[in-house]
């Protein structure tokens, strides 16, 4: 991640999103974008050119179009039409973002467009987040990385965050050995980040 | 045998997919994947078959390819979408309500300048005859041909409404009339809302004034609401109209039910509606 001063930015055609530019840099900023959030609160996730990415739940592309600054090929999952309009436009000018309209939990209706990925990124607004993140690991690589940016509202808004992020940790950890966790307070809240690796599983 | 984009792979064998765009659009919509046996795709495979050259074209096609169907798709879903359509009839609503008080105060305006030729039409047919100078002492003439302007407007976004209702709910549309059957949605608030509805609230869509009434007091209940404007309803012997309306509501529940959860036309269903509709009739 390259840094100016303490701000997080990216390398890339500005003009996105309105974002600002910095010395010719675009600013990634951590109120708009969890990735960038994580990363103001110590968690450093290195992105890299040779680097593939899939990326679940991609909206509008405003943090897409910084990932795919920094990576060599991004595969962008969104399910909604309305934004995928706007993503639209971002892959235009992102040659290497792959723009997939397709609903995450169904894996099986992309699986033939993917390759194998360093770097699972999901943030998707589903009750089944968990799920979701296991259903798609399939497509990492052995060792690979999920960083799953847990919306804990959409998951049940009774039991408290805590609870929530405890079970989803359980949930994510037949999966992946899970390394870190993170609220995103004050940047976003109500919202946590689970890191983990693909761990290899007995009965597969 | 894995398929993927660019070709079936077998083991270490790949055959590769004819390198032709409307072919691989056409390929990649249909593929649907068994997880049990995939493993994410090889770029190398496909160059080792000669699909690409190197993983630069690899990415381009896919890039490529990803684009047109995701444009298209895109496309689709907002055509099915209803929250255009339910637009649609509300810019329908302004339209009219504009070119009702627009006409009422032309014919008023009319009436003072020259009383003896009344009739609220007037005007707007012969916007010529009130140009400067003809006894009008303001000259309405630019207005009413804004008015004639505005009312073809009116009648071909009525039939934009039609077409577009034609897509976002076939069966509805045939059932109804593709105007109707936007009316109907736009008042359920939403397609998916209509076909949670039980017919009886569709019956009565459109005269919530005169259910009211009725329920708070001594009023008579009202036979129908939008489904009036269907022809059938609209033409049926004052005897059986509450009949024929109640049939065509439950028709129509069904249909918008069709409509959500297929969206294709049921010619055979359509055909039957007709039938009962026709008994209801007789029945009189």
């Amino acid at each position: 991640m390259i840094w100016i001063g303490n701000i997080p930015v990216s390398p890339g055609e500005g003009g996105v999103y309105g974002e600002r530019m910095l010395e010719g840099y675009r600013v990634w900023d951590p109120f708009r974008s969890k990735f960038s959030a994580l990363h103001m609160l110590g968690k450093e996730i290195e992105l890299s050119p040779e680097m593939r990415v899939l990326y679940l739940g991609a909206a509008h592309g405003t943090t897409v179009s910084h990932v795919a600054d920094y990576v060599e090929v991004v595969y962008a999952i969104e399910r909604a039409p309305l934004p995928m309009r706007h993503l639209l436009r971002v892959a235009e000018r992102r040659k290497n973002v792959i723009p997939i309209l397709a609903d995450a939990r169904e894996p099986e209706t992309y699986a033939h467009l993917l390759e194998e990925v360093d770097l699972l990124y999901q943030d998707v607004a589903d009750q089944a987040q968990v799920e979701i993140a296991l259903r798609n690991r399939i497509f990492l690589k052995t060792g690979g990385l999920l960083v799953l940016m847990l919306k804990v509202p959409c998951i049940d808004c009774t039991s408290g965050p805590e609870a929530i992020l405890e079970s989803a940790r359980d949930g994510v950890a037949k999966g992946y050995e899970i390394f870190d966790h993170s609220w995103l307070a004050p940047y976003h809240e109500d919202h946590a980040a689970i890191m983990g690796k693909k761990k290899v599983v007995a009965d597969e | 045998m894995i398929s993927y984009w660019f070709g079936d792979v077998d083991g270490e064998h790949c055959m590769p997919a004819p390198r032709e765009k409307e072919a691989l659009l056409k390929r990649i919509s249909s593929i649907r994947t068994n997880l049990r046996e995939y493993t994410p795709a090889d770029w190398q495979l496909a160059s080792k078959a000669g699909f690409v050259r190197d993983r630069m074209e690899y990415l381009k096609w896919l890039h490529l390819l990803c684009m047109e169907v995701t444009e298209v798709r895109v496309r689709q879903s907002l055509e099915r979408d209803d929250g255009e359509l339910i637009r649609l009839v509300g810019l329908l609503d302004a339209l009219a309500f504009s070119i009702n008080h627009i006409r009422e105060q032309l014919s008023r305006l009319q009436e003072i300048d020259s009383p003896l030729r009344r009739g609220p039409h007037t005007v707007a047919k012969r916007p010529k005859e009130f140009r400067d100078g003809e006894g009008a002492h303001v000259s309405l003439a630019p207005i009413a041909e804004e008015l004639i302007r505005m009312e073809r407007v009116r009648a071909s976004l009525t039939q934009q409404i039609a077409q577009r209702a034609d897509r976002v709910a076939p069966n509805c549309s045939a059932l109804l009339g593709g105007t109707v059957a936007a009316r109907l949605i736009a008042r359920a608030g939403g397609l998916e809302k209509l076909a949670c509805m039980p017919s009886s609230s569709i019956q009565i869509l459109g005269a919530e004034k005169a259910l009211f009434a009725h329920l708070r007091g001594g009023e008579p209940p009202p036979k129908h609401g939008v489904i009036f404007q269907h022809g059938r309803v609209h033409a049926a012997p004052r005897t059986c109209r509450g009949r024929v309306a109640r049939v065509i509501a439950s028709r129509t529940a069904i249909s918008a039910r069709l409509d959500l959860y297929r969206g294709v036309l049921d010619r055979e269903f359509i055909e039957e509606t007709e039938r009962r509709v026709a008994r209801a009739m007789k029945r009189a």
